[in-house]
């Protein structure tokens, strides 16, 4: 099975580097990150040695990149046929949909590694809590793990890339705002408190944001993991159902 | 093949992804109630954990013991350093409680506008500070109960961080009445690190360059003051009653007030000079950190459009090779 995995792997991992919209929304996504850091997060002003103001940020801008990523996985199989090539390959629908969801996943890992220069600048400017950081980074690539599992699965069920860009960069924006204490108080007062505080506990923000201090929470382990579970189940779940009705 | 939606299997599959989404809807509530203070503390000089003498502490207590944190969280928001730093005190109670071997219990107050329960903290003895601009105040207070004892900290001072857990454990040993000699236990307790790591190196390249304008600053201050000097001998030969030595000082007043506009003008525009290098040094450490990688990955991408043909020749093969990698096996 991971024989299998890992070839479709390769095949979809070296795909991301021949395609000029993937490029351009890794050096959009670098550059936001440099410039959210500096200007949004009052880099300078705040003084201090670690990256708060730059991992605060990562929800919003994995909401704009890792849609471009995400949005060919399946809708491109599906529109240039190449779907059916696939199916007659003695490979199990599970074995496909965890391919994709790999690759997308360490081309994230990559574009987030690439944003080393700022590690090497607060290294230079000060004497930053080394360990925190790489628990920011390992959190960040996990969430982003889930971020991906939603969009791939997105992917899958329509057949036009700009539908699966737009619906999945909504279905972001709506787990990102459900985390924010403004938006969760301006929320009607019959709701009650329980049930906003339920919805805020799936949000990406309330899960990541315990992490920027350096805790790692084990409620967010457990939730980016069964996040990303739960949506690769579905994938699965949508390209059989599809395939038996197409 | 439109009825194989209708198929008992295909309801059974939506059924059972239904109740996927809600295990996993119930599963994160019920794992964000339980295992709330559960964590990996990732902090250098583990600011969300408390250290050996205190976990000794607790071990002795006998008696149960209740901690109530005071905060009024509203209030606080508008001062976002007072915010983090109740988040951390927050997470350190934490840990005194899964430590304490259930002896502890800990109940997290939240005070704001209408909640009634200002006058509990003000029996407790919690105080509260006027904040400017409002007549609310705000309490950020600790107490820390048992039995019929009770001691409290009023005011959780930000600036006293350092030594935060050296005062929280002996309140519990002082309330829960221990039968040991507390105090070379409490001695061993470290003075915690700060939570601030300001810019060493930036402050450093301010301040060098300070330095370097400073000696020209100096010059012209000093300058200035043989100025002024000149200047009130000027004005006091002025006063003289011969007639030519009062032409001459008006001369040389206007000589002397020109070069002084001058040198405040140049002191005016070295202080500008200063501001300017700082900015331009921010300004670089931003270029730097924003623009390094982007332009390396620009750079690849015109080296890949250089050798674009053989890279098409490959991506066109992709399937192919994949297939025949897998009739080999």
């Amino acid at each position: 099975m991971w024989r299998n995995i890992w070839i479709l792997y390769k095949r979809e991992f070296a795909s991301y580097f021949h395609i000029p919209a993937v490029t351009v929304g890794l050096i959009l996504f670098l550059v936001l990150s440099g410039v959210a850091n500096f200007y949004f997060g009052n880099f300078f002003t705040r003084g201090q040695a670690d990256l708060l103001s730059f991992f605060s940020f990562h929800p919003w801008l994995y909401m704009l990149f890792i849609p471009a990523l995400t949005m060919r996985t399946w809708s491109e199989e599906r529109k240039t046929g190449s779907i059916e090539l696939l199916f007659t390959l003695p490979i199990t629908v599970m074995e496909i949909v965890l391919a994709k969801f790999f690759a997308a996943w360490s081309f994230v890992a990559v574009a987030l590694s690439l944003t080393f220069p700022l590690w090497i600048t607060i290294n230079y400017l000060g004497d930053p809590d080394n360990a925190t950081i790489a628990a920011c980074y390992f959190s960040s690539i996990l969430m982003a793990g889930g971020f991906v599992a939603i969009g791939v699965c997105i992917s899958a069920y329509t057949k036009h890339q700009m539908m699966a860009l737009s619906a999945s960069t909504s279905v972001y924006l709506g787990l990102n705002i459900i985390g924010i204490p403004t938006v969760m108080e301006s929320l009607p007062h019959w709701i009650p408190t329980s049930i906003i505080q339920s919805f805020s506990n799936i949000s990406f923000i309330t899960n990541f944001d315990a992490v920027n201090g350096g805790l790692l929470k084990v409620s967010s382990l457990l939730y980016f993991t069964t996040l990303m579970l739960f949506f690769i189940i579905v994938n699965k779940f949508i390209i059989e159902s599809k395939r038996l009705v197409e | 093949m439109q009825h194989v939606w209708l198929s008992k299997n295909k309801f059974n599959n939506i059924f059972g992804l239904i109740l996927l989404g809600i295990i996993f809807f119930c599963l994160n509530i019920v794992s964000n109630k339980f295992l709330q203070g559960v964590g990996i503390d990732f902090t250098e000089n583990k600011l969300y954990s408390i250290s050996a003498p205190s976990k000794k502490i607790l071990s002795q207590v006998q008696r149960p013991v209740v901690i109530r944190l005071y905060l009024s969280k509203k209030l606080a928001k508008t001062y976002p350093y007072l915010l983090n730093y109740a988040a951390r005190v927050e997470e350190l109670l934490k840990s005194y409680q899964k430590n304490s071997h259930h002896k502890i219990t800990l109940e997290l107050i939240e005070l704001g506008p209408f909640s009634g329960k200002e006058s509990q903290a003000l029996q407790d003895g919690v105080l509260g500070i006027p904040v400017d601009g409002t007549t609310e105040e705000l309490f950020f207070g600790l107490v820390v109960k048992s039995g019929d004892k009770k001691d409290i900290i009023p005011f959780i001072e930000p600036s006293k961080e350092s030594t935060l857990e050296h005062s929280i454990s002996s309140l519990i040993a002082q309330v829960a009445m221990l039968n040991t000699d507390i105090i070379p236990i409490l001695e061993q307790i470290q003075v915690r690190a700060e939570y601030s790591r300001p810019f060493v190196k930036l402050a450093e390249m301010q301040l060098f360059s300070q330095a370097k304008y400073q000696v020209r600053s100096d010059a012209l201050n000093q300058r200035l003051v043989q100025l002024n000097a000149v200047l009130a001998e000027i004005n006091l030969k002025k006063t003289s009653s011969k007639p030519e030595l009062r032409d001459q000082a008006a001369a040389e007043e206007n000589v002397v007030k020109l070069e002084l506009t001058v040198t405040k003008q140049e002191l005016v525009e070295l202080k500008k000079d200063l501001n300017n290098a700082t900015a331009e040094l921010e300004r670089n450490i931003k270029i730097a950190a924003t623009g390094f990688v982007p332009l390396l990955i620009i750079l690849f991408m015109l080296l890949t459009w250089f050798y674009h043909s053989k890279i098409a020749s490959k991506h066109s093969s992709a399937w192919t090779r994949l297939l025949r990698q897998y009739n080999g096996s």
